[in-house]
């Protein structure tokens, strides 16, 4: 027997997902240990193994992959508590970072942040002021040095770096990504004066066109780097100490696993991967059912993410932004709001029903999980609707406290003339309803129509919601995998090994055969670094899929979009195919009307993408069932839906349901740690991987279970 | 907010009852649905104006045109949405207007705030009625006039600048009209960035047109328009019961626009708020009348200045209605002025000039009146960056190809102090949030430039216990053009300090651009010297350009451009020294302005306690001596007697002032030493003593194009010395009211 293990780390659970070479799972959950994540990490493994029925040792032993996603990074950022990090930069342009591109004050932030003008600044510095070191050198657009490097200013920087005890230095040069010298001058003279010093350049991390957030992306490398980079070594030494023979890999925020070594080197990608696992595993499953769009929506506790996947693509971000920094490493695009499980009801000024973005977490948690939480939560209007029950909530694992839900409730009521029940009918259309708009939001952004896509939903409360926020935005049709708590850990197992690298190369439009040259060139180039990075890990480059993408952009505008490439050498053949793909792509996110080809074309920057190949994840499909559904149905209880009201809802085991059930809604179907509800008007199919498909029942009309 | 009013308003609404829950979630769909209308629109624009510097708005207005939102992008855009469907429901029968019409302009005595704005709306019908409009503003780069990118300096009538487009059906049926689009193009430089612009709104209504049919399918129609009329029911109430909040009285404030694009004269803009009870007055009597130049805005931009400020200082968690807010504040403006100018004014800088210093003189009398409620004076913010120090250059790049460009590190300014906290520090501009200057690889990689340095000024933020926001300043040098530069600038505030505090609290320093003829930058380069500032470059003249001006540049030519900061806010001698010292150390103010401005001594970046009791000591003594009653002091009714112990506080008045009860009657008084200044309906003011400054007190930066007749004169509390308000003026002129409180007689 040989195992695959997947470990992510949430806020309160570690989960962790083994699947073995017959296709069957096994889920587990610990509490998160902060401050000393391994520990939470190996407690998880150890619960799965026993639940096997085998040692912790064998089943590691046994193990051909084992895939984690951290949040070290992202913890470190959101808390500002990374390492003591200095910036080496061009003298003159040393408040680049602070100014921040004056933007800097609303990166990343809603609207409803964005109007609030008296409550802006700018984010917290990564970098103190003073510890922004500005060394004499210039080099201009064409990577000419206009003034040399002066190496004294440098050694006075790497000196007072070393005074100020900084942990960690990051070196960003103005068009660096041109031409590095000065930048590599500066690694020579740091490695021989400060060895011990965690160092990052620019030009090998993200030498791209920017510098404002190329050098965040430098800045926040180092800022998370000692920590990561510790943390991983840590964990790894572990797991081989309780077995492990192979390496362990790392689930990055842009599209795959890399090497602890790699990302003990480049730890930023692992910054805000912990949507990622999820939205990869989505793309199995477009895969898996031959579904090319699909939107992704993941409901926890504190926030609603949605990623998509379109025509069997996942689409990167080129900037993403964390805690208000943009920075330059591509990264799933994923759209969040503050809605979720814990979200807060609340009445505004104008007397309004209002819910969240305000949490209350999971320490205290909502009313009803009876931790001295008091202030109504969405998970609480869940449980006054009916669709949580006290007894099997978390399958079991925790006593819902309902009175103190709807003491929750009625007190924000009164002041409403709402009574609790009210109140929760009115929390939970109003959350679905936001859920609904940031859907419509996040695939207008990607040119889709959510018609024409499939809705998968995870999460501990995305199996509960799904079913309406589903059916707002006329989702094709809504699926809910067997084990949504522990997508996102179970998507990490989908994922590949994945190494890529991305540098500006401007050229502008008439092209010639030159600039051709010049482009594969580039590209050979950055293949050859990444073929290089799958040879330092002991992996043979035959086995690696190369993949060539060119940003390309009309002349005189700013929207880039990302175009396939050929291999091989370029030649004005491939021009003419890269404006058409160009062109369509174009049309396709932005509009048939948008395309402005007068303008000209512009190449922005080359990215090659290696995947190794590796042996695919099969979920084992169980046969189809012969029995009734009705084996499934363990009682029933009083549920609200809108147009029926309270009415008496038929519940079904989910652990009964077997492939080719068909359950008629309004139904409950509880299972490990969640609650799918099943509107009236729909039907819940489950299939042989144990995925629940909703949809509109054919012909539907609203009744279907009794008025109470 | 009891559910018994609550039902009877409902009661009252046109379309029958919606229901809270209801309300919050359409109210939430439409806002997202506006939000959508605004960024499909920019992303098929693509401009890099549009786009990068977020220079275009959307809204979404009742079926009378009434306004319900107004998106989070340039503010100034969207608010006179209304103006123009107004005058499509004037200039049309209601019988001519159909499903798939869409109406253009770009004429301000429409809507737009100048020719380059152009806007179209559009009605959506339900069963033959019109239920709804939409609206899409974005800035085309040019549209015609003599001068390219349409910010006519030299102009002094409209036939000077670009030709404008009354509202016409530029659309019909959801396509455009082929003749009137060419008609319209035939003008611009930008021919095919305009139609792209053209078809994005286009695109973006018809979208916004399916999203709002989906609504209303989804709620049913009397849901939809009882939602429209609860969003205006909604705001209102709420803005109402915070103006109620307010304590009554008049407040007021004045600022120039210094050049007129011909001639460097001083036009003054005034602003008088008036609040009673629930009701807001703004009256706008006493400011200039429209100038020759163009630098005047029509209606559309005063109320987009004045009306962008209430949603920004009233309506920070509610949706931006302006509907609600006109039938709060009322405007009172005489047409012929500067902001409410008559054809055939010139208006190509409106945007930039009228409009802004509205803003300006709106936002400070805003925040002079909320710093009296201690409900909301946490809202009362100075004036952010007061001006757009506008750079444009033009040429033959490396390849010899052309370029012109507005360099967009305009947008580079400092926010305004609060009450609570300093500006943002290359903060930006009020009228959005979003806005962004550019890389400065991004500049290099598109015009034959290098950015020799970009850095926060030091001095540039207004000095105050709260400081506001620095702005930024760079130098620019020609590199590898072919031949020279031309140059174009356009500014205001280059002449006297526009962005002003507030409660005694310094103006920003002046804008500035300067060049420095043959300069030394290229040898410095060779001999590995990076200069940061002008003081380190040598130069054979250092040429200080007017406000609006024009020249060339050669090779070797360094441009210095200094945007301007945010005002501040309270008396810079009490400022926390440690954070006077911080200030120093990171460069954001001078040791020398810290000791003259701040009285705060920084010897070798370390703050001395000592010295700068003693300096603070001796700055308030010379105050005293410099200072003279503002009125004669038989004619001002003071308590004699101080009984500190025996006040009622009322409510706040400035960071040092407040109002209360005392022996019998109601007062405003220091805080500092319980001094009374005046009663409680007189102007404190003129109860302070002043003394007057030039304008380089507030800035070492101020040295530069200055007139002589401009004074700082700075009003104090007579007894302790404590600066409670400063006003920027000439020197002729008579001292200006501040504040009164009560009901107007």
């Amino acid at each position: 027997m040989s195992y695959r293990i997947g470990v992510d780390i949430g806020g309160t659970f570690t989960d962790c997902v083994v699947v073995d070479d017959s296709g069957q799972r096994s889920i587990s959950k610990s509490l998160t240990t902060h401050g000393a994540l391994y520990d939470g990490v190996v407690n998880a493994v150890t619960v799965n193994a026993e639940e096997r029925g085998i040692s912790l040792t064998a089943l590691l032993d046994q193990t051909t992959q084992f895939v984690h996603g951290t949040t070290v990074a992202t913890n470190a950022v959101l808390t500002h508590r990374g390492a003591k990090t200095g910036l080496i930069t061009t003298r003159g342009h040393e408040d680049a970072l602070i100014i921040g591109k004056v933007f800097a004050k609303s990166a990343g932030l809603d609207e409803r942040e964005l109007i609030h003008a008296s409550q802006l600044h700018k984010p917290v510095p990564i970098v103190e002021p003073e510890h922004i070191f500005g060394v004499a050198e210039r080099i201009d657009v064409e990577g000419e040095i206009l003034a040399p490097l002066d190496e004294a200013s440098v050694i006075a920087a790497i000196d007072a770096a070393l005074a100020a005890k900084l942990d960690a230095v990051a070196v960003c040069l103005l068009w660096s990504f041109v031409n590095n010298a000065h930048e590599r001058r500066i690694a020579e003279l740091l490695r021989d004066r400060a060895p011990d010093l965690f160092c990052t350049f620019s030009h090998e991390l993200a030498p791209v066109l920017g510098e404002y957030e190329r050098a965040v992306t430098t800045v926040l490398n180092a800022y998370v780097g000692p920590e990561v980079a510790g943390y991983l070594r840590v964990l790894e030494r572990r797991l081989h100490d309780s077995g492990l023979k192979h390496p362990l890999l790392v689930m990055q925020a842009s599209d795959g696993l890399t090497s602890v070594a790699d990302a003990a080197r480049r730890p930023i990608v692992t910054l805000d991967s912990g949507p990622t696992g999820g939205i990869l595993g989505c793309q199995y499953l477009s895969d898996l059912y031959s579904e090319p769009n699909m939107i992704c929506t993941d409901v926890g506790g504190t926030s609603f993410d949605v990623g998509l996947i379109t025509a069997g693509q996942v689409p990167l971000e080129d900037e993403p932004v964390v805690s208000q920094y943009s920075f330059r490493l591509p990264k799933v695009a994923v759209r969040s709001i503050g809605a979720g499980g814990g979200s807060v009801g609340w009445v505004d000024d104008g007397g309004i029903l209002r819910v969240g973005p305000q949490s209350a977490g999971s320490r205290p948690g909502p009313a009803c999980y009876g931790q001295g939480g008091s202030e109504p939560t969405v998970t609480d209007a869940d449980v006054a609707l009916g669709y949580f029950d006290a007894e099997t909530f978390l399958g079991g694992r925790m006593q819902l406290d309902v009175a103190s839900a709807f003491a929750a409730l009625e007190r924000l009521g009164k002041p409403l003339g709402m009574d609790a029940e009210l109140v929760a009918i009115g929390m939970v259309r109003i959350i679905n309803a936001h859920m609904a708009d940031l859907i419509r939001r996040a695939t207008i952004e990607q040119g889709n129509d959510p018609r024409d896509c499939v809705l998968v939903a995870y999460g501990g409360a995305g199996p509960t919601h799904a079913g309406f926020y589903g059916d707002d935005i006329n989702a094709k049709g809504i699926l809910i995998p067997a084990d949504s708590t522990v997508f996102s850990a179970e998507g990490m197992l989908t994922c590949q090994v994945v190494h890529s690298a991305e540098t500006s190369h401007a050229l502008t439009s008439p092209f010639d055969q030159s600039d051709y040259a010049a482009l594969s060139a580039q590209f050979k180039s950055l293949e050859a670094s990444v073929q290089d990075q799958f040879r330092v890990e002991g992996t043979d480059p035959d086995a690696v899929t190369l993949r060539r993408s060119l940003k390309v952009r009309y002349g005189l505008q700013v929207h880039t979009v990302n175009v396939e490439v050929p291999s091989g050498t370029l030649t004005l053949e491939h021009g003419k195919l890269i404006a058409e793909r160009f062109e369509e792509r174009y049309a396709q996110i932005f509009g048939a009307g948008s395309l402005y080809q007068s303008s000209g074309l512009a190449y922005e920057a080359c990215r090659v993408t290696g995947t190794l190949s590796t042996e695919p994840l099969r979920f084992a499909p169980v046969a189809r069932t012969t029995e009734p559904v009705s084996v499934a149905e363990s009682g029933s209880r009083r549920a609200y839906f809108e147009r029926l009201g309270f009415v008496t809802t038929p519940v079904y085991d989910g652990r009964r349901l077997d492939n080719g059930h068909i359950v008629n809604g309004p139904a409950i179907i509880e299972r490990m740690g969640d609650s799918v509800v099943v509107p009236p008007g729909m039907i819940a199919t489950m299939d042989e991987y144990q995925s629940l498909l909703l949809q509109p029942r054919p012909n539907a009309d609203l009744g279907g279970g009794e008025r109470s | 907010m009891s559910t018994a009013t609550k039902a009877k308003e409902f009661d009252a609404s046109a379309g029958g009852p919606i229901d809270p829950v209801t309300f919050e979630v359409m109210r939430h769909r439409l806002w997202a649905i506006n939000d959508e209308q605004a960024m499909m629109a920019a992303r098929v624009s693509g401009s890099p104006v549009v786009y990068e510097a977020y220079d275009f708005n959307s809204g979404i207005l009742t079926g009378d045109g009434r306004g319900l939102f107004v998106g989070v992008y340039i503010v100034h855009h969207a608010v006179p949405l209304d103006i123009m469907v107004r005058t499509v429901l004037e200039q049309w029968e209601l019988d001519d207007i159909r499903e798939g019409d869409m109406f253009f302009s770009n004429d301000p005595w429409a809507g737009a705030l100048h020719a380059n704005d152009g806007i179209m709306v559009s009605p959506i019908f339900w069963n033959g009625d019109i239920v709804a409009w939409t609206g899409i503003v974005m800035h085309d780069s040019d549209v015609g006039s003599p001068v390219p990118g349409s910010f006519v300096v030299g102009a002094v009538d409209r036939f000077g600048e670009a030709p404008l487009f009354p509202p016409v059906k530029m659309v019909e049926n959801f396509a455009i009209r082929p003749d009137l689009e060419r008609a319209f193009l035939r003008n611009s430089r930008t021919e095919a960035l305009n139609a792209l612009n053209m078809r994005a709104r286009v695109a973006a209504l018809t979208i916004t047109h399916q999203r709002i049919h989906e609504l209303i399918e989804q709620y049913g129609i009397d849901t939809f328009l009882a939602c429209q009329e609860e969003v205006i029911d909604y705001v209102d109430r709420i803005v109402r019961q915070r103006v109620r909040e307010i304590p009554d009285g008049s407040w007021f404030e004045q600022a120039y626009i210094d050049h007129d694009g011909n001639n460097n004269e001083l036009y003054p803009m005034c602003a008088r708020l008036t609040k009673t009870g629930d009701r807001i007055t703004l009256d706008f009597t006493g400011t200039a009348p429209q100038a020759p130049g163009s630098i005047n805005c029509t209606r559309a931009g005063l109320e987009g200045g004045a009306f962008g400020v209430f949603l920004l200082f009233l309506c920070y968690d509610i949706p931006w209605s302006v509907g609600a807010l006109r039938q709060i504040v009322d405007i009172v403006s005489e047409e012929g002025t500067l902001n409410n100018a008559r054809s055939p004014a010139a208006v190509s800088m409106g945007s930039v000039m009228g409009t802004w210093v509205t803003q300006n003189v709106v936002s400070n009398v805003a925040a002079k009146m909320l710093m009296s409620s201690s409900a909301y004076r946490g809202e009362a913010q100075a004036c952010w960056q007061p001006s757009l120090n506008g750079q444009v250059i033009a040429g033959a790049d490396r390849r010899g190809d052309p370029f012109a460009s507005i360099l967009m590190d305009c947008c580079g300014g400092g926010a305004g102090a609060r009450t609570f906290a300093d500006g943002i520090d290359t903060g930006g501009f009020m009228q959005s949030m979003s806005a962004s200057i550019p890389n400065v690889e991004t500049t290099e990689s598109r015009y034959p430039v290098l950015q020799v340095y970009r850095r926060q000024r030091c001095d540039s933020g207004g000095p105050g216990r709260f400081r506001g926001g620095v702005a930024v300043e760079y130098g620019l040098l020609p590199h590898k053009s072919v031949g020279p530069i031309a140059d174009v600038v356009f500014t205001s505030g280059a002449s006297q300090p526009e962005g002003h505090g507030l409660s005694g609290g310094g103006p920003a320093s002046l804008a500035l651009n300067m060049v420095l003829r043959s300069s030394n930058v290229r040898e410095m380069y060779a001999a590995g010297k990076i200069p940061c500032s002008a003081d380190e470059i040598q130069a054979d003249v250092r040429e200080v350009l007017a406000a609006k001006d024009q020249t060339m540049l050669a090779a070797d030519d360094c441009h210095i451009c200094l945007q301007t900061g945010g005002g501040g806010y309270g008396d810079p001698l009490r400022r926390d020294p440690d954070a006077v010292e911080l200030d120093v150390q990171r460069g954001l103010v001078s040791a020398a302005a810290a000791k003259s401005i701040y009285g705060v001594v920084v010897t070798d970046g370390v703050l001395d306690a000592d010295a700068t009791q003693r300096e603070r000591e001796r700055a308030i003594a010379a105050r005293l001596a410099d200072a003279s009653p503002v009125l004669p002091a038989q004619l001002v009714e003071r308590n004699a007697a101080v009984d500190t112990d025996k006040a009622t506080h009322l409510h706040p008045v400035a960071d040092t002032l407040e109002a209360v009860h005392l022996a019998g009657r109601d007062v405003v008084r220091c805080t500092v030493c319980a001094t009374t200044l005046s009663p409680y309906g007189h102007d404190y003011k003129r109860g302070a003593s002043m003394r007057e400054l030039p304008i380089s007190a507030m800035s070492p930066l101020n040295g530069h194009n200055t007139l002589d007749d401009i004074v700082l004169r700075e009003f104090l509390c007579p007894t302790c010395g404590t600066a409670i308000a400063l006003d920027v003026q000439r020197k002729a002129e008579p001292v200006l009211d501040e504040a009164t409180f009560g009901s107007p007689k």
